[in-house]
């Protein structure tokens, strides 16, 4: 999306490529009875008018979630029917989240956390280390290694806006 | 034959321009400047007030409020700039957080009131609604409308709120309480009943109408 802002038309025209599949996933986990299409296709658009307001420091699927999200409610809203729409705020791979992005995201987050704290997530949560292997690997306490890594999910939870959805340790 | 679905984001990306980011940092200074262009305006043609005028020759006001009552709707426009710069992206989140220098400011303000009536009693407490009201009300209004025209040119058109209507409300009061900060250093009118309704009616009612009428400017 950064390249998109500078310009780069072939690195959009992938980005766009590869939402698609996401965005419809999307939709079609949270609307039943709508049509799905129309709505990838406003939130291209959608994308295409505002994306000036991505912020190239900050992690990317956040801001497309939000902009589906938005023209979503927007749609329902419009429709004037009832429709049955789920307003989940995962945004996992569930709904053919691109691992390319998801993995940009990651780096992203991963940047605003202390150093040691990004750390000990990352050989955690990527690699698949317990707390226990952790602690030895870099010669830290296993209780400061799991509060440490209990609250760098917490603020990487905030800084996506997941609210209060708990965090695993483990 | 082609994809329909490909054809939408082929025609997107072959008509991409580069675009400039928003960028927080360039609204701040945006404002600052415009706040200092508004305390230029209110020195020429209204000017300072004796006690803020001392304040540069050290001499400290005998009673807080001639700087009490710059600095609350001060504290009160940056608070609202800063919860703009949150709201203006799709993942703004509206947050309780935001509104309680508001409520903090407006809950001070009308204690004060409350106490001056019931020391006073109404008709002493009127009598101090007589003066500048004109002109306070006219500097606050046009002068809000100026910083929201300019606002919504540089900043407002471009955003992409989840809360448009919080965001109208919000940047009004921004424009409104950032220009009331600024006559607030010519306005010898220090009756908390002269703030709350001279001061609280203008801001309160640039912030309704515009707020009335930018949540359908700020739909996308």
């Amino acid at each position: 999306m950064r390249d998109a802002q500078g310009g780069d038309a072939r690195a959009y025209r992938a980005l766009l490529l590869s939402l698609r599949p996401w965005l419809l996933s999307y939709f079609k986990r949270r609307l039943r009875g709508g049509d799905v299409e129309d709505l990838v296709q406003m939130t291209l658009l959608s994308l295409h008018e505002k994306r000036h307001t991505y912020d190239p420091q900050a992690a990317f699927m956040p801001w497309i979630a939000a902009v589906a999200r938005h023209k979503l409610i927007d749609y329902v809203r419009k429709a004037g029917r009832r429709v049955h729409i789920e307003l989940t705020e995962d945004l996992g791979l569930a709904d053919g989240l691109s691992t390319e992005l998801a993995h940009r995201d990651v780096t992203v987050l991963l940047a605003q956390l202390p150093a040691e704290q990004a750390r000990f997530i990352s050989l955690q949560r990527i690699e698949g280390l317990t707390t226990d292997e952790i602690a030895t690997s870099t010669g830290k306490n296993p209780s400061a290694v799991k509060v440490s890594i209990h609250r760098g999910l917490k603020k990487l939870q905030a800084l996506v806006g997941v609210k209060n959805s708990g965090v695993a340790d483990e | 034959m082609s994809d329909p679905h490909d054809d939408l984001i082929d025609s997107l990306a072959s008509g991409l321009t580069p675009t400039r980011p928003l960028v927080d940092s360039r609204l701040w200074l945006g404002t600052m400047f415009g706040l200092v262009l508004a305390i230029l305006y209110v020195s020429v043609v209204f000017g300072i007030r004796p006690e803020l005028k001392g304040l540069w020759g050290g001499q400290w006001p005998d009673a807080f409020t001639p700087i009490g009552k710059p600095l609350l709707f001060l504290l009160l426009g940056l608070t609202s700039l800063w919860t703009v710069t949150r709201l203006s992206r799709p993942q703004g989140e509206m947050k309780l957080a935001y509104w309680l220098p508001v409520a903090a400011a407006l809950s001070l303000t009308l204690f004060n009131m409350t106490l001056e009536l019931a020391r006073d009693g109404w008709q002493v407490s009127a009598q101090q609604l007589n003066g500048g009201v004109v002109s306070c009300f006219s500097t606050i209004l046009c002068g809000g409308l100026a910083g929201l025209a300019v606002l919504w040119r540089f900043w407002l058109r471009r955003a992409a709120t989840t809360y448009p209507t919080a965001l109208a409300a919000i940047s009004a009061l921004m424009c409104a309480s950032l220009m009331a900060s600024a006559y607030a250093l010519h306005c010898n009118m220090d009756a908390p009943v002269y703030i709350v309704l001279i001061y609280g009616l203008a801001v309160a009612l640039f912030t309704g109408v515009s707020t009335l009428a930018g949540r359908r400017l700020l739909s996308w």
